[in-house]
């Protein structure tokens, strides 16, 4: 018995929380689960944990089975005879069975949690559920039911934005290129920044930064870019300019429109 | 039938789509994606006669279907 197994079997042990924030912080927001700080990912692993722990030490003991807690103290202090290791043995199937239920718990918890805040727009709505991935809000329009947001939606719903037309403006030497077009697509970093969109029909513009005088014909300066999707870094952008589109249709006639 | 023009986030899926399903149909069919293109362009040169579109028989017999799916 070494130092080694009393520390892997407390992460054992923190093991429902671990995997109940991985199931929280998944899909759209799996990066965050990376990005926390040492204490802040011990603290929002540590106390769900003793929660599924203890949870789970009193459901045992309401259906007449004992958790033996001075065997897993033995066990963690390093201290446990053959006695605990023949008990062990014996109760291998249950024991297996009592954390595998609570493994599978807390990962249908922790994705159960995220979906409710996110069905209640609870993130929108209180900063203390918002998930770190500010382009998320940004991307989908969301950022609209932010309470400290300066732009409210009178007419239409953040729900009824229907497309996200961009303009990115790249600049090399003395010329700035801008693309826009339908945003398709769009990847996040390791560190939750902006990796790169994607944009459909995009049209490309030319604009000569030194130059003072308007182009005569502004078509002149445009180019659709044949292609199924465009993807552009990120990195390489100097602004991009997002605009929420909705369509309003009357009878077979379809119009985009700016979302109010 | 709402949820083919909205973005709608559901409790198994709270992933919420960059488009709608119509727009997703719409970019799906590439002369339909090119005339959203130039409407979205045209309605920001205040060119209001080629703001509007109409969508090809192929893209609207997509958006019946997914209603009809939808809807079942």
């Amino acid at each position: 018995m070494n130092i080694a197994f009393s520390t892997l079997l407390l992460f054992f042990l923190l093991l429902p929380g671990i995997f109940y924030r991985r199931f929280y912080y998944s899909e759209e927001f799996s990066k965050q689960y990376f990005r926390e700080t040492f204490f802040g990912i011990f603290i929002s692993t540590f106390i769900p944990s003793l929660l599924f722990q203890a949870i789970w030490l009193l459901f045992a003991k309401s259906v007449q089975y004992e958790v033996d807690l001075k065997m897993v103290f033995h066990l963690i202090s390093a201290t446990a005879d053959a006695a605990t290791f023949q008990n062990i043995e014996q109760n291998l199937i249950p024991i297996l069975g009592y954390n595998l239920s609570m493994l599978i718990s807390a990962s249908i918890l922790g994705r159960l949690s995220k979906n409710i805040v996110r069905m209640q727009k609870w993130d929108r709505k209180y900063k203390h559920f918002r998930f770190q991935n500010a382009w998320h809000y940004i991307l989908k329009g969301e950022f609209f039911d932010f309470p400290r947001a300066n732009i409210t939606l009178e007419k239409d719903t953040v729900e009824d934005i229907e497309f996200v037309f961009v303009d990115a403006l790249v600049e090399l030497d003395d010329i700035a290129i801008i693309y826009d077009g339908i945003l398709v697509d769009y990847e996040l970093n390791k560190t939750g920044g902006l990796e790169h969109i994607s944009l459909k029909n995009v049209q490309r513009r030319f604009i000569h930064i030194n130059s003072l005088q308007p182009p005569i014909d502004k078509d002149e300066t445009l180019y659709p870019i044949q292609g199924h999707i465009m993807v552009l870094k990120y990195s390489e952008l100097k602004n991009v300019n997002f605009s929420y589109y909705t369509l309003e249709r009357d009878e077979d006639v379809l119009t985009p429109r700016l979302v109010q | 039938m709402k949820k083919i023009w909205q973005r709608t986030i559901s409790f198994r899926n709270s992933d919420s789509p960059l488009t709608s399903k119509r727009v997703r149909i719409i970019l799906s069919h590439p002369k339909d994606a090119e005339k959203l293109a130039s409407a979205v362009r045209a309605l920001r040169r205040d060119d209001t006669d080629n703001s509007t579109f109409t969508l090809s028989t192929a893209a609207k017999k997509a958006i019946e279907k997914e209603k009809q799916r939808i809807s079942a």
